[in-house]
């Protein structure tokens, strides 16, 4: 089947002989690549580890010694962070290229470990007593150092993770889709304030050229944040103040949309449109709301429909004018 | 049938056929634009993000538009009627049959949107219309019409399914109107359906005739061994069976017959799947181990819950460390390495997210906003969720 495609393209001239051959010679040797598979073997194993290993500790927490506990802890914490140092490639402000994914995975058990260590110690001796702000910053703290020592992507996610958990909030993906926890003021401006850390944090990152493949894990939770807490401010507070968040999400928007362009990027424009649509039809509905009268219904649904209408030409517009820059 | 223009969509999978190629670097760019002048289409197919968007925002505008309709209609009784439902279908239907003749959309997320609104409506009026909802075996076949129509008319892949599982459904439903010998014979009759849907589909894999629905294909492979090995898995078996039976079992005839099948059927398609070097059996047969383990756990306790996990999870890490390293030089046909590197999604950092969601909120000690201490919610990524 694909061979004669290039039978075809070579017989219409569109391809020469060299590559006809090179291309066929590929295809008879095709080598088939087991990466994913091992790769999600390796995750399912490390998951179950560690999962094993709270389980574990959890049920027999009052029968086992605390020490045995926290030596066996600590041994496979030491034993994979001396395997990572041994197999990293040396530090450097760069993207280092690991093609050796195990030594990732591992990374990842020793980290999952020591957080079980760190939590062992506050549950059973409360080492950092009643600091809890301690408790939660030195874990992000050691996270935030291994994301960089070792330039592991999914453990700087974690770290961000924990810079929230630190400031009192919770920001896996999940968390944030489905969240209806949004009904009080320090929540909302711990929300944006932790959005503009992580986006002052994108911008250092490409500003000083250090480790400049992280700023999208920084920026697209910084942009969620940004998005998800200036609209959750705007529909807290009533008709008159909530136009002031309408306006400061108006900038954000109109930043992240020149920044969505300038970096060719379709995810964060999509985000924008899409938050936007949500912000303006917000404004329209409460809008709506004042007139009394029934056939605010019908004004209602005409909105929702011309609006479509709008943001669907809006979208294919600027997927063209992104497409053409 | 195919609504879409055959030289267009034959242009466009050569495209990407070859781009697979171009990707690995075995075309020079000089060709790779002769091509692409040669082969073109006009086609309005934009990437994932835009078609997600696109695709929310039909389904606001044809709800509201329905609603604005109904609403307007509302007072002369029209609506009451079990047609009405039947005209929004064919409404939506033919604002899709538009989109895509008129404004050639090719899985833009609208002619997505409206493919499943309709297809949904459909059915709903057909419900509405005969009161058949506690008929399933009409339902289902009716379902299976609609399904069968649009996958062929939209080359849906996604359609396609729904396709499958309705008329699996049927053969389910009508097998039971068999009475006793129906329900004792069910799980050979799936079997025999699901095995027969394969070797049909793999045979006609490479004919021409199907060359626009290769995406079908390939989803349709996985759901009849899905379906395949499910039918005699000894879970589904006795439990479905008691379900039909209005019993409780113990144990069902056959059982060892059963658990042969559970235990041995993701090793056949695994070891298949390397042998013919095919990623959906391999991948299936992969999946389906951790599914066979699961049901040998719900009815044998072989070993502490926490010790299961510690055993597996040491071999699972244990056997991709080996194989990673074995694989690292290409063997017998064989690779560890990734072989295309180009991935759209790759702009999402997929992995990093994964990892996030499903470690990083389970460090955190008792924080200050949490309950008192001893929630017993620290250490042990994942431990908490979901066992």
């Amino acid at each position: 089947m694909q061979n004669s495609i290039y039978d075809q393209l070579f017989g219409q001239g569109l391809i020469s002989e060299n590559t006809l051959k090179r291309v066929k010679q590929a295809h008879s040797t095709t080598l088939f690549s087991l990466h994913w598979e091992l790769k999600v073997i390796l995750y399912f194993g490390i998951m179950l580890l560690s999962a094993g290993l709270g389980i574990l500790i959890y049920k027999n927490i009052d029968s086992i010694s605390h020490q045995l506990v926290l030596t066996v802890i600590a041994a496979i914490c030491i034993g994979c962070f001396t395997w990572c140092n041994k197999h990293k490639k040396p530090f450097s402000y760069d993207k280092v290229q690991t093609h050796d994914s195990f030594t990732d995975y591992i990374l990842l058990l020793g980290t999952l470990s020591f957080l079980t260590f760190v939590g062992y110690l506050q549950y059973q001796f409360e080492v950092f007593g009643t600091h809890y702000g301690m408790a939660t910053f030195i874990p992000m703290m050691v996270l935030f150092f291994i994301a960089y020592y070792f330039d592991h992507l999914g453990i700087l996610t974690m770290a961000i993770a924990n810079l929230g958990i630190w400031m009192g909030i919770s920001v896996t993906p999940k968390h944030l889709l489905s969240n209806g926890t949004f009904n009080n003021e320090t929540v909302i401006y711990t929300y944006l304030i932790l959005g503009l850390i992580l986006m002052a944090a994108a911008y250092l990152t490409m500003y000083f050229h250090i480790k400049k493949h992280f700023f999208f894990s920084y920026y697209h939770y910084s942009v969620h944040l940004i998005y998800i807490s200036l609209l959750a401010g705007y529909f807290y507070y009533n008709y008159g103040v909530s136009l002031i968040w309408l306006a400061a999400f108006a900038l954000a928007a109109w930043y992240i949309y020149m920044d969505a362009m300038k970096r060719k990027s379709f995810y964060f424009l999509l985000l924008t449109v899409i938050y936007s649509y949500i912000a303006i039809s917000g404004f329209c509905i409460r809008t709506l709301m004042f007139i009394e009268d029934s056939g605010v219904l019908y004004i209602g649904f005409i909105y929702f429909i011309a609006s479509g209408i709008l943001f669907i030409n809006i979208l294919m517009n600027l997927n063209k004018k992104l497409k053409g820059l | 049938m195919i609504v879409y223009n055959r030289t267009w969509l034959a242009n466009l999978i050569l495209i990407d056929t070859v781009k697979k190629d171009y990707d690995q670097g075995l075309i020079p760019d000089d060709e790779w634009a002769a091509i692409r002048l040669n082969y073109t289409h006009q086609f309005y197919s934009p990437n994932i993000f835009i078609r997600a968007g696109l695709f929310l925002l039909t389904i606001v505008i044809s709800a509201f538009s329905s609603a604005l309709l109904t609403l307007f209609m509302a007072d002369s009784g029209i609506v009451e009627n079990s047609g009405w439902i039947l005209f929004l279908a064919i409404a939506n239907y033919i604002a899709l049959e538009v989109i895509v003749q008129q404004k050639f959309h090719f899985r833009s997320g609208v002619d997505d949107a409206l493919l499943w609104i309709s297809g949904s409506l459909f059915t709903f009026a057909f419900v509405t219309i005969t009161n058949a909802d506690q008929n399933y075996l009409a339902l289902s076949a009716f379902i299976f019409l609609v399904s069968a129509f649009l996958s062929l008319r939209f080359t849906d892949a996604l359609m396609a399914l729904v396709g499958y599982a309705s008329i699996l459904a049927v053969v389910f439903y009508s097998w039971q109107e068999l009475g006793t010998l129906g329900t004792s014979t069910m799980p050979f009759i799936i079997m025999l359906f699901s095995g027969v849907s394969y070797w049909i589909i793999r045979l006609n894999i490479n004919n021409p005739k199907t060359h626009f629905y290769a995406n079908s294909l390939d989803l349709l492979q996985i759901a009849s061994l899905l379906s395949l090995y499910a039918a005699g898995n000894y879970f589904a078996v006795k439990e479905l069976g008691d379900m039909l039976n209005g019993s409780v079992s113990k144990s069902v005839p056959l059982g060892w017959f059963f658990w042969l099948w559970t235990m041995g059927l993701p090793f056949i398609y695994i070891f298949s799947g390397l042998k013919q070097k095919n990623v959906i059996l391999l991948r299936m047969g992969l999946i389906l181990i951790g599914v066979a383990a699961l049901t040998y756990k719900h009815y044998y306790k072989l070993m502490s819950l926490e010790l299961t996990f510690i055993i597996c999870g040491t071999l699972a890490v244990a056997l991709s460390y080996f194989l990673i390293r074995y694989l690292k030089q290409p063997k017998h046909g064989f690779t560890y390495k990734e072989l295309s590197k180009v991935y759209l999604m790759d702009e999402l950092k997929v992995e990093s997210l994964v990892i996030s969601e499903s470690f990083a909120e389970t460090g955190a000690p008792p924080a200050e906003t949490g309950t008192a201490l001893g929630g017993g919610r620290f250490g042990g990524g994942g431990a908490a969720s979901g066992y």
